[in-house]
Parts: C-alpha cells; sequence; structure tokens
C-alpha cells in the first residue's frame, strides 16, 4: 500500500526532485551575503573583506567540524573554549619563556613546528581527559567538559601569570597571518574546485543532486578564485580550515568511520550490537575535537602576535551554534560537517556584516542570537513536514 | 461459554477514508461494535489497523480523515457524531487505547498513574491510596494502589493501564497487540481480564497478530487488507462457537490475500558435523539473581535449536551471554557475571563483547527490533552494511581500518542484491528503516547480518509483530540457511513457532533446562508442562 516494489533502478527519484532541503543552508548563506552587500553598498563584498570574513571564520569553522563529530555522538563539548586558550599559552610559552622565538631562519620554522605540536598536544590531553571521563566512567559529556572548561581556563590563568605572553616569533605568526601566494593560492583551490567537480560527476549513477553539487562548486571556486587572487592570496588559517573541512566531509560521508558515528549517534545499542566499536570511536572523537582546539589555540595565538590567557571565551558556543545552523541534530545521529562548515560562515558574515555597518557591539549581541534561534527554528520546521 | 445476546452499538465508524501524499491508507471502511462484545481486528502490518484505530482514538483528529465516527454519547441515549480534536476528548467520550508500548511513568505509583491528569495541587497521599486501593479491589487485578510502576514487570504495567481506562469509565477499550510482551501466565491473566471486561458491557477492540489469541477470545473477528474491509466472521453460529478450523483457512488467506496451505516449510534434513559445544554456562546479575545455572548443549552445522520456557526463564539471556552483550561493556551498562565454556569449530572462544562474537562469525537478531536492532532514523542501506562494515571483513571496503572509503556503487550494489533477495518493500534504498513496516524492519535485520555470513545465529522472537505473509517468507529463509550449514539458535515465546522451524527444543525454567525434545515427537502441551511445573 504505502511502500512500492522496488524494481526500478534507484536512481529515478532522485532525477524527479530537486534535493532543496541539502541546499537550504547553502541559499540561506547566499541571500546573507547578498543582503550585506547591498546594505554596506558593496563594501562587504570585496575581496579584501571578504578575506579577512575567511580568516575569521577559521577558527570557528575548524572548531565546529571537531564539534559535529561529537554533537553526532550524542555528546557535546563546552571546554575547547578554554582548552584553545590553555594550549595557546602553552605554545606562547615555550615561544617566549624558552626562547624559541628568538630562534632564526630555518631553526625558527623547526621552533614554529614544535610549539605547534605541543600546543596540539595539549589539546589531545585535555580531549582525553574529557573522552576518559564520559566512555569509561559513564559521566555526562556535559558536566565533564563543563568542569574541563573551567580547569583549562583555570591552567591557562596559573601558566600565563594572568597577563599575555609576547611577543611570538615571525614564522609562528605567520600560521595566524601569513598568506600563501597568489599563484599558489589559485592552484590550491582550482585543485580542490576541480577536485570536488570530478569527484561528483565520476558517478555511476548521477542525479540531479550531483550536477548541482558540481555547479554549486564550480561557481565557488571561481568567487574563491577571484577574491584572493585580487588581494594577497589564501590565508593561511583559511588553508589549514578548508584542508581539515574536505578531510571532515569525507570521513563522514565516505568512510567506515562516518558511517560508525552516524550509527552511534541514531542508536548506540544498535551500533553495538553490530559490532561497532563504540567506545573506541567515541572516545577518539573527543580527543580529535581536542586536538583541533590545541591547533585553534596555536592560530589564534598567532594571529593576535601573543597568547592570552582569556582568549577563546565563548568559542565552544559559537561553535555549537554552528554546528547547529548546520542542521545537525543536537540528539545526535543527524547531521553533516558540510553544513557545519555553511553554519560557521554564516555566523562570520554576520559578524563581520553588522561590524561593516557599525551597528552597536550590544545590539550585535542580541540580533546574533534572535538569528541561531530563528535559522534552527526553520530548520527544525522544515524537517518534521 | 454461552452465545452472547448483543446489546446496544455504541462506536459505528463509517465508510472512513484517510490518505497520506496520495497513497489510500483507509478506503471507505466500516466497522461497528456494541457493548459486551470482543471485536479481534486483524490484517497484515500496513492494512491500516493502526490508522483506523489512531482515527478512532483521536490522533488524528477531525477533519484530517474523510467519513464518520458515532460514538454512543455520555447519557448512553444515542449515538453522536464524534468531533475529536485529540486524543484527550476521546478519551471524554470513553475510549481508551491500551499500547503496545506502554506508556506508563516509572516513578509514579499506581495511585497516581490513575488520577494523573486529575491528582489537586495539594495531594493527601492517605486519601488519595484509601480512594484508589478500594477501586483497584473491586477489580481483583490483585494490584496495590502504592506500588511503584517502575518496578512492575510488563504484565502488571499493562494491568495499570487497564485500570486506569476503567478508573476513567472507559467504554471502549482498544488492545494493540496487548500480548506481545507477556510471558505465557501473563497472558492467561490478561484474558481472563478480557472475559471480564466483556462481562461487564465494555466494547473491546483487539488487535493481534496471533491467531490462537483470535480464537480463543473474540466474538467476531474484522479483516482488514490494504486499506479496505475484506471480510468479517462471526466467532458463534446458532449459539456455539464455530470451530477454529473452519475460520482459520478463511481468515489467512482474508489477511493475506493468497491462501497459505501450511505456514512452516519442511525442515532441513542435512546436518554436518558439531561445531559448537557449550559447556557449564552461568549467568549471574549483579543483585545476585542466577539467570542461567549450568547448562550445556550442542549444535551441529545446519541444526536449528530452539529455546523454550516462560518470560524470565533463561532464554534471551543465553543468547546473551553467547554473543557478549551482557557483560557489561553495553551502553547500557548491565554487568552480567558469566562463566563457563564456548567451544566453536574445536577452538575455545573469549567472548567479551558483540565484536568478538562477530569476528568469530556469530550473528544476532534482537528481540527488540526498534531499540536495538535497526538505526531507525538511518537508511536501509546504511543500516545493512552496518555489521559488515563493523567486522571489516566485506567487499565494501578494501582495507580494514576504519578510515577505509566505503565504496557508494559497490554499497548499493549489495545492498539492492539482499532488498531483492529477501523481497523487501521499500520506495528506495536511502529510505529511513523507521518508515518500514514490522516484517521488512526485520528483514532488514536478517540481511544485515547475512552480510557477514555468520556461520552460527542467533534469532530472539524473530517473528515477533510481524505479519503473516512475511513470516513465511523468514521461515523459508531459516531453513534455506540452515541446508547451507549455518547452525541456529532460536528463542521464542511462541510455540507453535518452535514445533514448526526447529530439529530440537530445549526448555528452560529458572535459568535449568528442565527437558530436552525432539520436535517431531513433543506437543505444545508437553513444552508447557516442562516449561512451568
Amino acid at each position: 500500500m504505502s511502500s512500492i516494489t522496488l524494481d526500478k533502478p534507484a536512481v529515478t527519484s532522485s532525477r524527479i526532485s530537486v534535493p532543496w532541503q541539502s541546499y537550504r543552508s547553502v541559499l540561506a548563506l547566499m541571500a546573507i551575503l547578498f543582503l550585506l552587500s547591498f546594505l554596506t553598498e558593496g563594501t562587504f563584498f570585496t575581496p579584501r573583506n571578504l578575506t579577512n570574513l575567511t580568516r575569521q571564520v577559521s577558527i570557528n569553522g575548524i572548531l565546529a567540524i571537531g564539534m559535529t563529530f561529537v554533537i553526532l555522538i550524542g555528546g557535546i563539548d563546552l571546554s575547547v573554549g578554554s582548552v584553545v586558550a590553555l594550549s595557546g599559552v602553552v605554545a606562547g610559552l615555550l615561544q617566549v619563556n624558552l626562547g624559541l622565538s628568538q630562534w632564526s631562519g630555518g631553526q625558527g620554522w623547526i621552533a614554529t613546528t614544535a610549539s605547534v605540536f605541543v600546543a596540539v598536544g595539549v589539546g589531545i590531553i585535555c580531549g582525553m581527559f574529557n573522552g576518559w571521563f564520559i566512555v569509561r566512567h559513564k559521566i555526562a559529556p556535559f558536566i565533564i567538559t563543563l568542569g574541563m572548561m573551567v580547569i583549562a581556563r583555570g591552567l591557562a590563568l596559573i601558566l600565563a601569570k594572568g597577563a599575555a605572553i609576547a611577543p611570538l616569533s615571525d614564522q609562528f605568526n605567520f600560521i595566524g597571518q601569513g598568506y600563501l601566494s597568489t599563484a599558489l593560492s589559485v592552484f590550491l583551490i582550482g585543485f580542490a574546485g576541480l577536485g570536488i567537480m570530478f569527484f561528483s560527476l565520476a558517478q555511476k549513477d548521477r542525479g540531479l543532486s550531483h550536477y548541482l553539487t558540481a555547479a554549486t562548486s564550480a561557481v565557488l571556486t571561481s568567487l574563491a578564485i577571484w577574491i584572493f587572487y585580487s588581494y594577497r592570496g589564501l590565508p593561511v588559517p583559511v588553508v589549514i580550515f578548508g584542508i581539515l573541512g574536505i578531510c571532515g566531509v569525507l570521513l563522514l560521508q565516505k568512510t567506515c568511520l562516518g558511517r560508525f558515528i552516524l550509527a552511534i549517534g541514531g542508536n548506540p545499542e544498535a551500533a553495538w550490537l553490530a559490532g561497532v566499536p563504540l567506545k573506541r570511536i567515541s572516545f577518539e572523537i573527543y580527543v580529535l575535537l581536542g586536538a583541533f582546539a590545541g591547533l585553534c589555540g596555536a592560530i589564534l595565538s598567532a594571529r593576535l602576535n601573543g597568547a592570552l590567557p582569556t582568549a577563546g571565551e565563548l568559542f565552544e558556543l559559537d561553535a555549537v551554534a554552528a554546528v547547529v545552523i548546520g542542521g545537525t541534530s543536537l540528539k545526535g545521529g543527524i547531521g553533516t560537517v558540510k553544513g557545519s562548515i555553511l553554519g560557521a560562515f554564516f555566523m562570520g558574515a554576520l559578524n563581520n556584516g553588522m561590524s561593516l555597518l557599525d551597528v552597536n557591539e550590544f545590539y550585535q549581541k542580541v540580533i546574533k542570537g534572535m538569528i541561531i534561534i530563528l535559522a534552527v527554528w526553520f530548520d527544525q520546521r522544515s524537517h518534521s513536514k | 461459554m454461552t452465545a452472547k445476546i448483543l446489546n446496544r452499538v455504541i462506536l459505528d465508524v463509517r465508510s472512513v477514508n484517510k490518505s497520506f501524499s496520495g497513497i489510500n491508507a483507509l478506503q471507505n471502511v466500516q466497522l461497528s461494535i456494541s457493548s459486551g462484545e470482543v471485536v479481534a481486528l486483524l490484517g497484515e502490518n500496513g492494512a491500516g489497523k493502526s490508522t483506523l484505530m489512531k482515527i478512532i482514538c483521536g490522533a488524528w483528529p477531525l477533519g484530517t480523515y474523510e467519513g464518520e465516527v458515532w460514538v454512543e454519547s455520555l447519557d448512553q441515549a444515542k449515538l453522536e457524531l464524534a468531533q475529536f480534536k485529540n486524543t484527550r476528548d476521546a478519551h471524554h467520550a470513553g475510549i481508551v487505547m491500551i499500547h503496545q508500548e506502554l506508556s506508563v511513568f516509572t516513578e509514579l505509583t499506581v495511585a497516581e498513574h490513575l488520577e494523573l491528569d486529575e491528582l489537586p495541587m495539594w495531594i493527601h497521599w492517605d486519601l488519595l491510596f484509601e480512594r484508589v486501593q478500594k477501586f483497584l479491589d473491586t477489580l481483583g487485578f490483585g494490584l496495590h494502589a502504592q506500588w511503584k510502576v517502575g518496578n512492575l514487570s510488563v504484565g502488571n504495567r499493562q494491568l495499570v493501564e487497564i485500570a486506569r481506562a476503567l478508573y476513567k469509565n472507559a467504554k471502549i477499550i482498544i488492545f494493540d497487540e496487548p500480548t506481545s510482551a507477556l510471558s505465557e501466565h501473563e497472558v492467561l491473566q490478561l484474558y481472563r481480564v478480557v472475559d471480564q471486561l466483556r462481562a461487564a458491557g465494555k466494547a473491546i477492540i483487539y488487535i493481534t497478530h496471533r491467531l490462537d489469541e483470535v480464537f480463543q477470545l473474540a466474538d467476531r473477528m474484522v479483516v482488514l487488507r490494504d486499506g479496505q474491509n475484506v471480510g468479517e466472521l462471526a466467532a458463534y453460529s446458532e449459539g456455539l462457537r464455530v470451530s477454529r478450523l473452519k475460520l482459520q483457512p478463511q481468515l489467512i488467506t482474508w489477511m493475506v490475500g493468497r491462501p497459505i496451505e501450511d505456514i512452516y516449510p519442511p525442515l532441513n534434513q542435512i546436518f554436518g558435523s558439531e561445531f559448537l559445544r557449550v559447556q557449564n554456562l552461568s549467568l549471574v546479575s549483579p543483585c545476585g539473581k542466577i539467570w542461567v545455572d549450568n547448562i550445556s548443549f550442542t549444535l551441529r552445522k545446519g541444526e536449528i535449536l530452539g529455546l523454550a520456557g516462560l518470560l524470565g526463564a533463561g532464554r534471551s539471556e543465553i543468547l546473551g551471554a553467547l554473543f557478549g552483550f551482557l557483560n557489561g561493556e553495553s551502553p547500557k551498562g548491565v554487568e552480567f557475571k558469566i562463566s563457563g565454556e564456548i567451544w566453536m569449530n574445536g577452538r575455545h572462544l573469549k567472548v567479551k563483547t558483540p565484536r568478538d562474537a562477530i569476528l568469530e562469525k556469530m550473528a544476532y537478531v534482537s528481540e527488540d527490533r526498534k531499540g536495538s536492532g535497526l538505526v531507525l532514523n538511518q537508511s536501509i542501506c546504511s543500516n545493512m552494511i552496518l555489521a559488515a562494515l563493523a567486522a571489516g571483513e566485506n567487499h565494501l571496503s578494501k582495507r580494514k581500518n576504519y578510515f577505509s572509503f566505503v565504496y557508494t556503487n559497490q554499497e548499493q550494489s549489495s545492498t539492492q542484491k539482499w532488498v531483492k533477495e529477501l523481497r523487501i518493500k521499500s520506495t528506495h534504498l536511502s529510505q529511513a528503516v523507521g518508515e518500514l513496516s514490522g516484517g521488512n524492519q526485520q528483514k532488514v535485520i536478517l540481511a544485515k547480518w547475512l552480510m557477514t555470513s555468520p556461520e552460527l545465529l542467533f534469532l530472539d522472537e524473530p517473528t515477533r509483530g510481524v505479519d503473516v505473509g512475511a513470516k513465511v517468507e523468514i521461515y523459508n529463509w531459516i531453513q534455506n540457511l540452515a541446508s547451507n550449514g549455518m547452525g541456529m539458535v532460536v528463542a521464542s515465546s511462541e510455540m507453535p513457532e518452535l514445533l514448526g522451524i526447529c530439529h530440537r527444543i530445549l526448555v528452560l525454567r529458572n535459568g535449568h533446562v528442565s527437558a530436552e525434545f525432539t520436535a517431531k515427537t513433543v506437543s505444545q502441551e508437553d513444552i508447557m508442562r516442562a516449561a512451568s511445573l
């Protein structure tokens, strides 16, 4: 009665209907970009401003990618903002107190790499702490990460003695402030864009959605080439964000691990009975987000040319907001990395646009909050229909 | 039991139509029922039974369907056109549904549950308990007002629901597969209660898949198929109960749309060597209850072993111990103590988690399809390949680590193959499994495990909540797999099923094996006796 026996090939239905659902967030983003360009009389839509926008978005974007996985398995991590600060401070101490920032030339790059690795390491340790309590001792993620949030913030303040640690070396600052050369930028963007187009068209049974993906990717690639070629090239944080973003999307959509994450979020009991190593994966996901937070700590202090123990306040909530705006369910099991990346851009565009428009900072907060609520409300309404 | 003089009609459903996005779920359906009558509503999954019930109890409000529902007015004078905006309106009109999944609040007492929506701001506990206890005593269900609902068995919770309906003066009580989660003993108790309700002049609509219940209880049987009335039979003719043999073939033909001669296919007769040996298996719960006590058995390739016994006799627990899901690692976190030895193919196995069991080529179809069998919001495809991916031994991904890619085309073609072979009715591979009917969901679970190519398959209640047509297909598959050398252990509360599909049956009582039978030589009564004495 309500079911049809499947004799025809499975493609047919995807040819008929345009899957607007999956393009909703892209459309919303387009709409807000257009609106802001209009309101700022074009100032918003200049290569310079858009380059800055992407760099501002990067950190929240990277955190949102990691947060997506955590939320997909039905968890939450409130500690990321503090972990960003803590790992930034540790990297800063390494640079300033151990004198790594004095190293120059080739040695300076070694010092920078070491600092970044240490920052990521600090993040991983925090993630392991979270994951261990949540997975092994079955304590609610909200509680553990709330505790971690306070602990990490406290440790950052202790280590930094409550003050900023500066200045950092030029090489280290490069990961926050630097640009790739325009030629390399164009090559990278073109490579990524063509890659996405190639894979969406290389599917054996292409549907409309594949063509749409290819078309979207073509438009975005040309836009990105225009932005970054006309200004100064790709900012380094954006490159990191881009690479992690592509890895995240592939991980969730294409790998076994991605399937397991969705299954764990959808029904942990069933996933476990089907042989999914639930505990190990859950643990690793908290560690992954910790590592991302550590990386963001390094990027943030590099951008500021100094490690602040008070940095990263409310980053966790920005990341959660981006994830939720991107259509991921807080109950777990439903969501995409792509959505979260778009969500991060959405929030970033909003911040940037309102600053350009000279909206009072106090009002900005109110507007931002209302837009988060509206976005999620619309999303849920359209899902329930 | 004597024939009834039927009283006045109190519910009359007149040519109801309902469609979901263009597909007709109900077409011109009629149903009338009198006081003091038990009507069994029969039909396969998806025949429209639950849609009809939802209309009657107001879950589909007025205006979402066409046609009329007439219900007796509160003063019992005449029939009134029902205009329910929600289930609460239907409650006021005296219509209550006893749900399949019991919606009771576990932390409340029985008394609170009965007075749930009319509890005063300030509760006088003594008065409340006294008032409710007085009422409960008149029912004779053996319930106590002060019991906490969460501590009651499923059967008793159901009685609480029934008591609540009666407390609210319900006239029409709808049972939706009430016995699917009950033990034999509780089923008999329920039958008595239904008889009692009938005697009290209530109208009862009874939805079930089990035909033996129907013949035991119903005065009339109404069959739906594809959203239409296809037939109706009375259990009495000229004052005498018509024999089951006369009615059953007709009912099945109506339900399935074609005659089914025998729902159990011939047993597989090709056995291989003995490959599973379980020795001295014991299972003790954290609170010290011995669920399984020193049980040993063996299994040959191609053999199907049945586990019979009352609820709580240890059927599912044996499977749990073998498949490793009672070892405390589970998300639910129940930690049982397990001892004993499992030998498979001459090797001593150490199974700590389901993952270990799967890697040893075992598979387990759980009794709770929705709770632990499927990821309901995900596609048929994702659900089907999950176990194979987790086992890492398949052609879907080339390497065996988690970062290896799942190739969409291969994934689709291999799941498509199973969808065809098991005849799973769906619109698309990416359809969410939650939207499928029970029988098709069960087939998805079966396919999920067959994709891991297991040697040993555990089935717990393989056909619970599955309609007759899909049942037959599943039984055929079971024999088919057995003849290809798969060993199976089947736990079931349905005796005819065990007798029909198993070679050997172990009867369990309080965790012991109380008898072992060869299925051909044993009757249902023998098993019952061994299980309950």
